[in-house]
């Protein structure tokens, strides 16, 4: 126990040391009580820096897809409404030709022209 | 190869457990020990290294160079230690008043073991605390003069001083029980 070396007089204390169970004890509970799932799901200004990176993106990204929706919803109204008006005067002139000529379409003729049976 | 302290305190920041128990396990003996020579029971020593991994996973960004984390910790493990003691004093007291009686009988080599673990703690905590940290390091830990003194907060010079005190000391205190210890060579 009091083995002291032939070189510098060292105290042999090892039955000191912690033995193998303590270290797993301590070692299991410290990590059992690790708040790392915290940290790492509601990160802050201390948090790793591509997830902070993200949480400052994230106001700045629902702005740009909000107006990028209202942009693409009033493009699409307009040429829709551009699109039925030039079908009316097609389907006017075509129908307006047919009379003149009193001629009798076929169901081919109906359906091109009246594009389905919804109109 | 083996991951450098700093590298595994990089990951530690990012939130990485695994790093961190690669770091508990490397240091957790020097932080016992010190935590032993500070507390002078086990049971308070395992207790007050759990609080001081804990501080030290909290306040890892606190780490200012991760190349030293071993020293980093030691603070954290001693000013951890002394919080506890403070809960402590009367326990302590006892401690040292048992300290001159009979250890309980045992007869396997594993009571062996533990009646000279018990003999040489009763022995420790007759020591100066510096005293008890530094010979701990030094003799059990292997730390040479500088690592302790800079782990410690003193100069080289203490720390030889305070080791060599604290082994005549300790052979003042075990006196005749050391020839009943088996033989280490």
């Amino acid at each position: 126990m009091t083995d002291e070396t032939k070189h510098d007089g060292r105290l042999d204390l090892d039955a000191l040391a912690p033995t193998e169970a303590e270290t797993e004890r301590v070692v299991a509970a410290v990590m059992a009580r690790l708040p790392y799932r915290e940290r790492l799901e509601t990160p802050t200004g201390d948090g790793p820096p591509l997830i902070d990176a993200m949480a400052d993106l994230l106001p700045s990204a629902w702005i740009a897809a909000a107006a990028a929706l209202i942009t693409a919803g009033s493009i699409l109204a307009v040429t829709r409404g551009r699109a039925a008006a030039g079908s009316d005067a097609t389907l006017e002139g075509t129908v307006a030709s047919w009379t003149a000529e009193q001629h009798v379409p076929s169901n081919a003729e109906l359906l091109a022209t009246f594009q389905g049976y919804h109109r | 190869m083996t991951e450098s302290d700093a590298s595994l305190v990089a990951r530690v920041r990012l939130g990485d457990a695994a790093a961190f128990e690669v770091l508990m396990r490397r240091h957790f003996r020097a932080a016992y020990l010190v935590a032993l020579a500070r507390v002078g029971e086990r049971a308070d020593a395992e207790d007050v290294c759990q609080e001081a991994f804990l501080r030290s996973w909290e306040r890892i960004h606190e780490c200012r160079e991760p190349e030293r984390f071993a020293a980093w910790l030691v603070r954290i493990v001693r000013n951890t230690a002394l919080n506890r003691r403070e809960y402590l004093d009367v326990r302590t007291s006892e401690l040292l008043d048992d300290s001159t009686a009979a250890a309980p009988s045992r007869t396997d080599q594993r009571a062996e073991t533990l009646e000279l673990r018990d003999t040489l703690q009763r022995a420790l905590v007759q020591l100066p605390v510096v005293q008890r940290e530094v010979v701990l390091m030094h003799d059990v830990e292997g730390w040479q003069h500088a690592d302790v003194a800079a782990r410690l907060g003193i100069s080289a010079l203490m720390s030889r001083r305070h080791l060599s005190d604290a082994r005549k000391r300790l052979r003042a205190i075990l006196g005749n029980f050391a020839t009943l210890m088996p033989d280490h060579d």
